[in-house]
């Protein structure tokens, strides 16, 4: 331990991180003080790992902190997690953390009640800044001429209140973003209908959560994975040239949903928990030949003419490795094409899950299995807390049992069993 | 002894066939290791840079038994098609060695300028570390060089709340 260079230990400090940890650890010798005050690049401040920030009272903590931060010198990465705290800290303290850090500073994650406001984007704006997370806060006024984050390509706002104007220009004052997450966001609504437009020529990765918004338009040419969880829109539009790789939607209702013409580049559709209200849904990924991962999951149709057949899939899709069904089996089993002869020839993962789980479940497992020539692994996933009466628990007793004789019959399958 | 790491399926490019660096550890031993494996430091990638006749470069820091496993790593880490999850797992295996190893890897990993592995390797010391009392500290690394009882008080009143 003692041959090691002060850089090394200041980079050692750094993966402590906690403010506290770093401050004790840094007492063991001279080399471990000094890697602490030259050599120490990232520093975090959170309730979670101490209370004293809450117990002690704000202006306390603030001292301390601002003590411990002015100790540092060239320091990378500030994590500021005081939001659980019953007194707001003084917005001249925390400015004065920020001012002291901003020249080195490339990662910071921001979720700090104060009393007045702290404006972030003026403070950090023109800075080295490359990530940052901002937490339980609002944005306004946003002035593209005055300030851009050069470097900025990763940007997190949960739970932030922004106007859809503001939104847009702030994406617009980051030339390389390449990550955009939008969690909870507070979007003011002026006018009857809220459209949200952003644009980023260089955007790859769009995470979206927990929102209800009228109309969402991103245009990204660059954009290789899209996200949507628990979201409520009437419209959303993907604008791009086709570079899709990764779409996931999660717990979602949208009217209309267009991710564009060219899905060539298609490599993972996971959908779950989403109520298909339009045709054009499974038009639209139906061309991406070059699929490889696929998850329908708690699927709901609105329209029984929508139901996708297996077949199709089986055609759409020949290049398929990973592939997770889940269906109410009640009345689709002969519209999932029991009798229809397909193969997936490429498929080594099969998972299928039931919500509410009868007798036919079985039978469809025995008939994927005969679809899938190379398959090496079968993941069943089931929802058994609901399972409450003594028929329904002798369902999955004889269930339990036609699986046992599926795996003695195909030795070579690994299989996995995924009770909810 | 040499020992190289058995040749991948992957094909080689039209330019040059798979090329292997040779290395010289500061005890004698020559190691090979894929072009792609050595670019994973970037000491090794200015060195390949500069010189493509075939020498073995030296590396009079490290010692020949970890060399040899430092090729291991970065093998590991060139190897195409590994999931997350099982080079998660195989990393967690490669640092379960005893302290002073892990310090040699750091060592080496600082002076080959790989950072997965000295991000591995640190972060296992950090976790050495987290919540142990300065003196405690002092004991598990055996560190001699410590503050005069003058200075100790000092260091501790500064920043007393973190100490409570």
């Amino acid at each position: 331990m003692e041959s090691l260079p002060i850089e090394v230990i200041g980079s050692i400090l750094s993966r402590l991180a906690a403010a506290r940890d770093v401050v004790v650890a840094s007492a063991t010798c001279r080399k471990w003080l000094e890697a602490r005050r030259k050599h120490l690049r990232s520093l975090s401040f959170s309730v979670g790992d101490w209370s004293g920030y809450r117990d002690y009272g704000s202006s306390q903590a603030g001292i301390w902190i601002t003590q411990t931060i002015f100790q540092t010198a060239g320091l990378e990465s500030l994590s500021l997690q005081l939001d659980d705290v019953d007194e707001e800290l003084s917005a001249s303290a925390v400015v004065a953390w920020l001012l002291y850090t901003r020249e080195t500073l490339r990662s910071l994650r921001y979720n700090v009640r104060t009393i007045g406001d702290v404006n972030i984007l003026e403070i950090c704006g023109r800075q080295k800044l490359e990530n940052l997370v901002l937490s339980h806060n609002s944005i306004s006024g946003v002035e593209p001429n005055y300030y851009r984050f050069a470097g900025l390509k990763s940007l997190s706002l949960s739970h932030v209140s922004i106007s859809a104007l503001d939104l847009s220009l702030l994406v617009s004052t980051c030339p390389k973003l390449e990550k955009l997450d939008l969690i909870s966001p507070v979007i003011a609504m002026s006018d009857a209908q809220v459209t949200v437009e952003v644009s980023s020529a260089t955007l790859r990765h769009f995470y979206i959560e927990a929102t209800s918004l009228d109309k969402f338009v991103l245009e990204a040419d660059s954009i290789e994975s899209l996200h949507l969880k628990s979201c409520s829109l009437e419209l959303f539009e993907l604008i791009g040239k086709g570079t899709l790789k990764h779409f996931k939607i999660d717990d979602v209702s949208v009217l209309h949903l267009d991710i564009g013409d060219a899905v060539d580049n298609l490599d993972t559709v996971d959908v779950r928990d989403f109520t298909i209200t339009s045709p054009k849904f499974f038009q639209m990924i139906s061309k991406s030949a070059k699929l490889r991962r696929l998850r329908l999951w708690d699927l709901m149709f609105d329209d029984e003419d929508e139901i996708v057949e297996i077949e199709t899939i089986a055609l759409c899709f020949p290049q398929l490795s990973h592939l997770s069904l889940s269906c109410d089996l009640r009345d689709e089993v002969l519209l999932y094409g029991l009798h229809g002869c397909f193969h997936f020839e490429n498929v080594v993962v099969l998972e299928l899950g039931w919500t509410f789980l009868n007798d036919l479940f079985s039978d469809w497992v025995k008939l994927m299995l005969k679809c899938c020539p190379n398959l090496k692994k079968l993941i069943i996933n089931g929802v058994v807390s609901d399972l409450k009466t003594h028929e329904e628990r002798q369902l999955l007793a004889n269930f339990t049992l036609a699986i046992v004789c599926v795996m003695r019959e195909y030795v070579n399958i690994e299989v996995v069993f995924v009770y909810k | 002894m040499s020992s190289s790491p058995p040749p991948s399926s992957a094909a080689a490019s039209p330019s040059c066939p798979k090329k292997m660096i040779a290395l010289r550890s500061s005890d004698g031993e020559t190691f090979e290791i894929e072009e792609a494996a050595a670019l994973q430091s970037k000491t090794l990638e200015n060195m390949i840079d500069e010189d493509c006749a075939g020498t073995p470069i030296p590396l009079p820091n490290v010692t020949g038994k970890i060399l040899a496993k430092v090729v291991e790593f970065c093998s590991k880490h060139a190897e195409p098609g590994v999931d997350d999850e099982s080079l998660r797992a195989w990393d967690a295996e490669f640092v379960n060695v005893e302290q002073a190893t892990v310090f040699d890897y750091i060592l080496a990993a600082n002076f080959l300028e790989i950072p997965t592995l000295l991000n591995l390797t640190c972060n296992v010391v950090a976790d050495m570390i987290r919540g142990k009392t300065p003196d405690e500290i002092r004991k598990f690394f055996n560190i001699k060089s410590i503050f005069s009882p003058e200075e100790e008080e000092e260091v501790r009143r500064e920043n007393h709340w973190a100490f409570e």
